[in-house]
């Protein structure tokens, strides 16, 4: 099982938090998509199986008309062969959501919709450098509906300064009461080399305390939970059956191939990342040398990565599995030092499976780097 | 010997001594241009660049003047309160000192003591007034502040600017004439003080000595009167830039010495070098066998790097034999080393030299002072670490090192000076006003209070004027008490400090707040704890890290969050296991940055 991630680096403006390679340049934007499907043909045999996942995410690949997201997708099933039962998931903003777009694309295969919705509160959105409203957001979800849609993402982020519970909560409740099948709920990080980071750096906004980012985790834990979504993965939550194939594909340890600047790929050994650049990008291809960097992995990054990896979601690192990928040498440090960690009450243990517990996910990080190894 | 004339240069840090000696090196053409490398006296990287002369050395300059040719002998002293004893034996084997005193800063504590030590000595003083050519110079004022300290005609004052070359020529020609020759009877029994020593990898120890009484030649089976080894002279000479063998030196000469000696504590500063066959009756005063008065754990970073921190304090033992060494282990920290220092500069220029010479990064802990402990049995036990304190059933008395403390401050800084002092339990001696505007305070005070952050604190509350000189000053009785600091319960070896029972809940309060500040959140609550015996004293508690999640995965890009977290890993190997609870390197050293 592998799958395809195609990344579309415009925006109509940049976000200020986001770090994530993209431009608000319309003029590269009119033929870029050439670029991509080039790029596409020449990795044709990356990939030694079906392709069961297709993701098209940025940026804003809602900015590139249905003509061009054609041709692209064109290109990926002339080239791969494409399981008839595959997710095949596009971004969307709100402000491109109208239901002639959407139906548009629709027509063309995706068949998972995710919103960048962000919040439902317009003083936030503002304050994210969001360019939709919250109404807008809305009308995008049932737009999505009416063009067909049945698996429908929303993302919303927490954890922002200024953000009150009442509008978390809010927040949360305008999009179950839209009742999505997926949500991806992230808390915001505040990155340098982003307008944020500048903000901080200056003094002008300040990361809100550890104790008020857990509180927002177990108000969103909670609704969610009751609103009936499994928790699968740290920042993801879904209704049964929907739970995205394609992220879940970067947990699994599966092939992917990345398409586009800054994308990355993976094939069991080595990965490969392709230049952040767009001229950088488009030169590459046209003189067909390779755009990306690529690392073979040794034996202890594959296994620091399958910690990393598997305890992202809620079936955590399963041993059974573990033992067919690395020797019992692996499987016994990992048994030593899971130890203390699971009398902290930071791991839990049933079944042959190590996993995170739901409310220690937020502390992730320092259980992963206990559990991981050094040269 | 009527054309010699011993020297030496008495200077606070930053006076100008290392310049004014290289100008003049240059100006009696003792080095070639070739050869100049400024400041050259201070032949050790890091004196250089610290601008501070750590040990002392010595050059022969040849003069001429009107006519007559000269041998003027510089010895330098090292300009530091930990190296005191080092001084005052450079003092004793001149004649002469210059004085130097920076025209816009004036007169300074440690100058002073060692200007004391040296009218003790009965020297010739020249007065230099320097740094004459810049802004700030207060030359008038500078030259009330000395003639109103020694009591000279404002003619006999020389100023000079080492940096511009002024005045240098005048107070070579008040050397030749003021300074009076050395006295001595070449063909007494052997009497050469030795006021300094150094290593060389090939040649051993070299002593460095001036001749008091008597001959010394290339041969001469010699004693050392103090330790009362012998050797076998297999190489007298003077000193140059570089040495020049002689056959033989006489009385007033300053020379050096190399008799195959390779253990640097066989070679005391202060001992008197004579003849084996015909001694002389007594040594000369003033010898005293050195002793590390302040002590700390030196322990390394990589805990596989023990034998190589062991091998690099060997070497530089062989040119400081007033480092000392012995194993120690703790449970915090591992296996390393007790090490006794002179003083806390001392203790850092060790740490440095570890550093720059030889690649060790070591982790020190608390460092604390020599007590003696009295036990009830009658027995006297030096304790040096605070895990070496006997129980308290056996202890009858606790006796603390003493110091005898100079501190000249401007008199508007006087009152918050004098609390300082008397807050570190001092009691003033003596008040002095050296001119209407500069004040002396003399004072007993605690070694153990100057230890942690008495200069940090001195030079804040007189903003930078007040200037700080002690010497050691016997013993007293100290109520001290063992505090420990426990994280979850579990005691902290290496955290642990003998401390006087009046400072111990406040010191435990500053110790578990200032810890709070520098263990970082981890994944459970931790408690920091300051205990005397198994009474809490000071409470803090670090709550559970609640957040840590970082960097997103988008796109598949795993590596990343991998490269991150590697890098976390191995951040967190270089801090030290208490328990379950993980401490930086720098919460080891906590107490020194306490408020």
């Amino acid at each position: 099982m592998s799958g395809i991630y195609v990344h579309i680096p415009f925006c109509h403006r940049k976000c200020h938090y986001c770090d994530f390679y993209s431009v608000a340049n319309k003029a590269r934007q009119t033929n870029f998509h050439s670029y991509l499907i080039s790029e596409i043909e020449a990795m044709a045999s990356y990939l030694t199986d079906t392709v069961k996942t297709v993701y098209f995410g940025g940026g804003t690949p809602s900015v590139l008309t249905t003509e061009q997201l054609k041709a692209i997708l064109k290109a990926i099933h002339r080239t791969h062969p494409i399981a008839n039962d595959a997710e095949i998931t596009i971004e969307v903003n709100p402000e491109d959501a109208s239901q002639e777009y959407l139906a548009g694309i629709k027509g063309l295969g995706f068949n998972r919709i995710s919103i960048g919705v962000q919040s439902f509160n317009n003083g936030t959105l503002q304050f994210l450098g969001r360019k939709h409203s919250a109404q807008d957001a809305i009308a995008s979800i049932a737009n999505a509906r009416g063009a067909g849609f049945t698996n429908i993402s929303v993302d919303l982020i927490y954890g922002i300064p200024n953000q009150t519970i009442e509008d978390w909560t809010d927040s949360i409740n305008t999009a179950l009461s839209l009742n999505p099948e997926h949500l991806s709920c992230y808390h915001l990080t505040i990155e340098p080399g982003t307008l944020f980071g500048l903000w901080e750096r200056k003094q002008r906004l300040k990361a809100i305390p550890d104790e008020n980012s857990q509180k927002y985790y177990d108000i969103l834990c909670h609704m969610l939970r009751e609103a009936g979504y499994n928790h699968y993965e740290i920042s993801n939550f879904a209704k049964v059956g929907f739970e995205s194939k394609h992220n879940s594909s970067y947990w699994n340890n599966d092939s992917y191939l990345g398409i586009g600047p800054a994308a990355h790929s993976y094939n069991g050994s080595t990965r490969q990342w392709n230049v952040s650049n767009i001229n950088k990008y488009i030169s590459c291809i046209e003189t067909k040398t390779p755009p990306f960097e690529m690392e073979e992995l040794s034996e202890i990054e594959l296994y620091n990565e399958e910690v990393i990896k598997r305890l992202r979601t809620s079936e955590g690192i399963n041993l059974k599995r573990l033992t067919t990928r690395f020797s019992h040498k692996w499987v016994e440090k990992l048994q030593r030092s899971v130890a203390p960690l699971i009398s902290l009450g930071l791991i839990n243990h049933t079944d042959n499976r190590y996993f995170i517990p739901e409310d220690k996910l937020l502390i992730s990080d320092s259980i992963m780097v206990d559990l991981i190894e050094n040269d | 010997m009527e054309n010699i004339r011993n020297f030496c240069i008495i200077a606070h840090i930053d006076h100008g001594k290392s310049t004014l000696a290289d100008r003049l090196l240059e100006r009696t053409h003792t080095l070639s241009e070739r050869e100049f490398q400024d400041q050259v006296l201070d032949s050790m990287d890091l004196e250089r660049e610290k601008g501070i002369t750590i040990k002392s050395h010595a050059i022969q300059m040849d003069y001429e003047l009107n006519g007559q040719k000269y041998t003027l002998n510089l010895i330098d002293t090292p300009g530091h309160v930990d190296f005191s004893y080092e001084v005052s034996r450079a003092i004793a084997s001149c004649e002469g000192a210059l004085l130097i005193v920076d025209a816009s800063q004036g007169i300074q504590a440690q100058t002073i003591s060692n200007l004391y030590l040296a009218l003790n000595h009965d020297l010739e003083i020249i007065p230099v007034i320097n740094k004459i050519d810049m802004e700030a110079a207060m030359v008038e004022d500078v030259q009330d502040q000395i003639i109103d300290l020694i009591g000279c005609k404002k003619e006999e004052i020389i100023l000079a600017s080492a940096k511009t070359g002024v005045g240098i020529d005048e107070i070579l020609e008040a050397i030749v004439s003021r300074v009076k020759p050395p006295a001595g009877d070449p063909n007494a029994p052997l009497q050469a003080l030795i006021f300094d020593s150094v290593f060389n990898p090939f040649r051993g120890i070299i002593a460095y000595f001036k001749i008091f009484n008597g001959t010394i030649k290339k041969g001469d089976k010699v004693k050392f009167f103090n330790t009362g080894h012998e050797y076998d002279a297999d190489e007298v000479g003077v000193l140059k830039l570089k040495m020049l063998p002689k056959s033989e030196l006489g009385a007033g000469n300053v020379g050096y010495i190399i008799s195959g000696v390779k253990d640097s504590k066989e070679v005391k500063v202060g001992d008197t070098v004579t003849h084996k066959d015909a001694p002389c009756k007594s040594a000369i005063e003033g010898f005293a066998d050195v002793k590390p008065m302040v002590f700390a754990g030196v322990y390394p970073v990589e805990a596989d790097e023990y034998e190589d921190l062991r091998s690099s304090l060997e070497k530089l033992q062989l040119n400081d034999a007033s480092l000392t060494f012995e194993p120690e282990s703790s449970v915090a920290l591992g296996f390393g080393f007790r090490c006794g220092f002179l003083g806390l500069l001392h203790m850092e220029i060790i740490q440095e030299r570890l550093y720059r010479e030889f690649d060790m990064d070591v982790i020190t802990t608390v460092p604390n002072v020599s007590f003696k402990v009295y036990t009830t049995k009658g027995d006297i036990i030096e304790v040096h670490n605070p895990s070496g304190l006997p129980g308290p059933t056996i202890i009858d008395y606790i006796e603390e090192p003493t110091i005898n403390a100079q501190v000249i401050t401007k008199s508007e800084y006087l009152g918050s000076v004098m609390k300082l002092c008397i807050d570190k339990r001092g009691i003033l001696r003596n008040q002095v006003f050296l001119t209407s505007d500069r004040v002396e305070i003399t004072l007993t005070m605690p070694l153990s209070e100057i230890v942690f952050d008495f200069y940090d604190k001195l030079k804040s509350i007189s903003r930078g004027y007040a200037s700080f000189d002690y010497h050691l000053d016997g013993y007293q009785e100290a109520e001290l008490v063992k505090l420990d600091i426990l994280l979850n319960s579990e005691p902290v070896d290496a955290l642990s400090s003998l401390i006087h029972r009046d400072h111990s809940y406040d010191f435990g309060r500053k110790m578990c707040e200032k810890l709070k500040e520098l263990i970082p959140r981890q994944q459970f609550d931790i408690a920091i704890q300051a205990a005397i015996g198994a009474k809490i004293i000071a409470r803090e508690t670090i709550k559970a890290l609640r957040k840590d999640v970082t960097a997103k995965c988008y796109g598949g890009d795993i590596s990343r969050k991998r490269k991150l977290l590697e890098k976390q890993k191995k951040g967190k190997k270089r801090m030290r296991q208490v328990g379950s609870v993980e401490v930086p390197q720098q919460a080891f050293l906590a107490v020194l940055k306490m408020d």
